[in-house]
């Protein structure tokens, strides 16, 4: 009992989605309600607080996952998996209030004597934004989808010789398993990789499924000699369609952050075409082998 | 000519033309086949001016036999380069920057080769080679040339998403006077037989849809392609011509009513190209744009009606406060309205309370009433909006006199253009033209004879 009265605790998770919901599964299953729930990276430990390690169960996410759906309903789990992406180091413990809100048995809302309504197909917790346990995972999970959004607009392939295109982005959110099913259907007749620098995250489409690779080494071939000349021709075309009169930077910036700049064709200068890729040294890592979208793809 | 040169000249030539939208259909994706189309549609770059980058956007001719005055393509202007792409190098073109996630599909509109026939017909080599040579299945603006045959604007139409005829110039009038090439007839013809074969197109394509008996689960094949499945637009130039905003937004909604359109642009005029017939001042229209743009929201989003944004005797938009809080304030006596009672079409009237947040007030007040610190999560526009509102039965905007004076000083918002360029009131330097002009006469109202013209 004196133990419980001074000692808070923190659950680290691995950074997945199926990490945050084992960490969501171990919180109701411990009977504890851990002051943080944050990545073993982003973690900074409180006076007193001690730290458990959670690890990843895909049974337990599933687990979890159902019953946020049959309660709740698919849009609050989906508002769950894209705070589980987000980079906010609070991101854990408001998925966990939120989930806790969603399961908990029907009561009176916390104002007034409006009563909450009958769970049925219909009741979406997320439309109640204004609820203290609701609004923080609300903005979080907005966050990462319009983060995701950007990554739709701004990632830009290239070509590289083989046959195999390559894309890197620096996204403020892990969003790269978010966008990997837009690009591998529309873009579906080229392999592709999709590298997140920032959460060394790779996305492999193969021409017949995608997965994702973390802190992944690559040795990637370099840019085909025609890449040059359409990123040439898109800076030539990017220059050429805006007009000087309506000259107005602070609202290209508003549109497209200034981040995002170093990763756009049309934003680098002439000539820095990319040149193969060496990527940074991580301690352990799984392999891409290079040759693996191409065999499907033979010149 | 190689085709960075063509490219080059081509884009420059269509940049003018305003819209750039990729929205108004979806279209999965399909195996083997390259692109989709999403609903929202998707900008995938923003050029210093701040406007967005979503289509290809270029002229696949910039040879014209127009010589419409306010156009840098026309036949007299001797400055400017000519070129054309041929269909299978644009097309080409596209498929490189789609593969590349540059762009979300391609804008094609021409300068007039030979005859509008014969130009409709180059589209069509192009339209045809992206969609069926290549299987793409991306996002295609076309534009429709007055004065082609209604078979090619047919055949046009199923190529591409979206169609557009450009009005250019509000009145008859003016387009006698700047367009002499061009007729109103020969405008709303394309337009109008855009508008009903596409009604037309649907109703069918319903029908086949349709579970017509007990037997047959097996669905119609249906190969062909909707007809501009994601609807027509157009666009008007603003300031080139004395027409007053009234005007313009009279056509606008009748437009809207009559065609069907999905959009009309405003392009605030820009001096291209020095003629006696045209302003040829430092002062681009921008901020009228704007205000016009925002009036349009409100007809297409909000439930206004034309003549309640704008009336015959003040026919121009406040330049100091929005359409809407200028609405507001001419009917004080609907506010103040009560939040957690008001029906959406009322809370779609409210200054500061956009599309999407009345409709997250509705969701958000079945779970609790909403007071100040739950309307300010919500994301409204609370101190613009605390002034028609009450919440559970509070007046919000107490302190300041609920008088149209008082109010509009507090409404009172200068448009933001930033801190560059024209619309920060600031000019770029070899961008000036002081020429005399007809810019200096005072602005007419145009009489009603003139306004006949509207459909």
């Amino acid at each position: 009992m004196n133990e419980e009265v001074y000692s808070e605790i923190a659950y680290l998770y691995d950074g997945s989605a199926e990490g945050l919901l084992s960490a969501i599964f171990s919180a109701y299953a411990r009977h504890e309600d851990p002051t943080d729930i944050t990545t073993e990276k982003r973690y900074r430990p409180r006076l007193g607080q001690h730290a458990l390690a959670i690890e990843t169960s895909v049974e337990q996410a599933l687990r979890v996952e159902r019953g946020i759906r049959r309660e709740a309903g698919d849009p609050a789990f989906e508002a769950v998996v894209y705070a589980a992406l987000s980079d906010d180091e609070a991101a854990g413990i408001k998925a966990l209030r939120f989930v806790r809100h969603c399961m908990a048995p029907m009561q009176t809302s916390h104002r007034s004597a409006v009563k909450r309504p009958q769970r049925n197909r219909r009741y979406n917790p997320l439309d109640d934004i204004t609820h203290p346990d609701v609004a923080p995972l609300y903005e979080i999970a907005r966050a990462v989808g319009n983060e995701r959004h950007r990554m739709l607009q701004f990632i830009r392939f290239q070509e590289l010789e083989g046959g195999l295109w390559f894309a890197r982005c620096n996204p403020s959110a892990s969003v790269v398993p978010l966008v990997m099913e837009h690009f591998a259907t529309r873009l579906n007749v080229q392999p592709f990789i999709i590298y997140d620098e920032n959460h060394r995250l790779a996305g492999v489409w193969d021409k017949a499924d995608w997965y994702l690779v973390p802190d992944a080494d690559m040795q990637l071939p370099a840019a085909s000699e025609r890449e040059r000349e359409v990123a040439a021709a898109w800076r030539l075309f990017y220059q050429h369609v805006s007009i000087d009169p309506r000259y107005n930077p602070e609202l290209r910036r508003q549109f497209m952050p200034k981040r995002l700049w170093r990763n756009l064709t049309e934003m680098q200068a002439e000539g820095s075409s990319y040149k193969g890729v060496r990527l940074p040294d991580s301690g352990s890592r799984s392999e891409i082998r290079a040759d693996l979208p191409l065999a499907r793809n033979p010149e | 000519m190689d085709i960075l040169e063509k490219l080059q000249i081509l884009a420059d030539a269509a940049k003018y033309d305003v819209a750039c939208t990729s929205s108004g259909i979806d279209r999965s994706a399909q195996k083997g086949a390259l692109g989709g189309a999403s609903v929202a549609g998707c900008c995938h770059s923003f050029t210093p001016d701040g406007r967005c980058v979503t289509l290809l956007k270029v002229l696949q001719t910039n040879v014209c036999v127009c010589d419409c005055a306010y156009c840098v393509n026309r036949s007299s202007n001797a400055e400017v380069q000519r070129a054309a792409f041929t269909p299978r190098e644009l097309a080409d073109l596209t498929i490189a920057f789609y593969r590349r996630n540059y762009i979300e599909g391609l804008f094609l509109s021409s300068g007039v080769i030979q005859n509008p026939d014969h130009t409709t017909e180059l589209m069509i080599q192009t339209l045809a080679l992206l969609r069926e040579e290549y299987r793409f299945r991306g996002y295609i603006h076309a534009k429709a040339v007055p004065g082609t045959s209604p078979e090619l604007i047919d055949r046009l139409g199923f190529l591409a998403d979206r169609m557009s005829v450009n009005l250019e110039l509000p009145s008859a009038k003016s387009l006698a006077l700047l367009a002499p090439q061009k007729s109103t007839r020969e405008i709303f013809a394309p337009m109008r037989q855009i508008s009903e074969k596409r009604s037309e197109d649907r109703e069918t394509r319903a029908l086949t849809r349709r579970k017509t008996t007990y037997y047959g689960d097996k669905p119609i094949a249906r190969s062909n392609r909707a007809y501009v499945p994601a609807g027509q637009s157009t666009q008007l130039i603003i300031g080139a011509t004395p027409e007053s905003d009234y005007d313009i937004l009279q056509l606008t909604g009748s437009l809207y009513e009559n065609f069907a359109l999905k959009r009309v642009f405003y392009s605030a005029y820009i001096p291209v190209v020095n003629d006696p017939l045209l302003p040829q001042t430092d002062a681009i229209q921008l901020n009228r744009e704007h205000r016009l743009y925002q009036a349009d929201w409100l007809l297409r989003f909000y439930g206004f009606r034309t003549d309640e944004l704008i009336e015959p005797e003040e026919p121009f938009l406040d330049l100091e406060v929005d359409p809407k809080a200028n609405w507001a304030l001419r009917h004080l006596d609907f506010f103040p309205l009560e939040v957690n009672t008001a029906t959406l079409e009322e809370l779609l009237r409210v200054p500061g309370i956009g599309a999407r947040g009345a409709r997250q007030i509705l969701r958000a007040r079945k779970h609790s009433a909403l007071g100040e610190a739950e309307l300010k999560k919500i994301g409204i526009a609370y101190k613009r909006a605390r002034y028609f509102i009450t919440c559970k039965g509070r007046y919000e905007g107490a302190g300041a006199e609920f008088s149209p004076e008082a109010l509009r000083a507090r409404l009172k918002a200068p448009i933001d253009g930033g801190k560059h360029g024209r619309r920060a009131d600031k000019a770029i330097p070899g961008q000036l033209s002081l020429f005399s002009s007809l810019a200096n006469e005072p602005v007419k109202h145009l009489s009603s004879e003139n306004r006949a013209m509207l459909p």
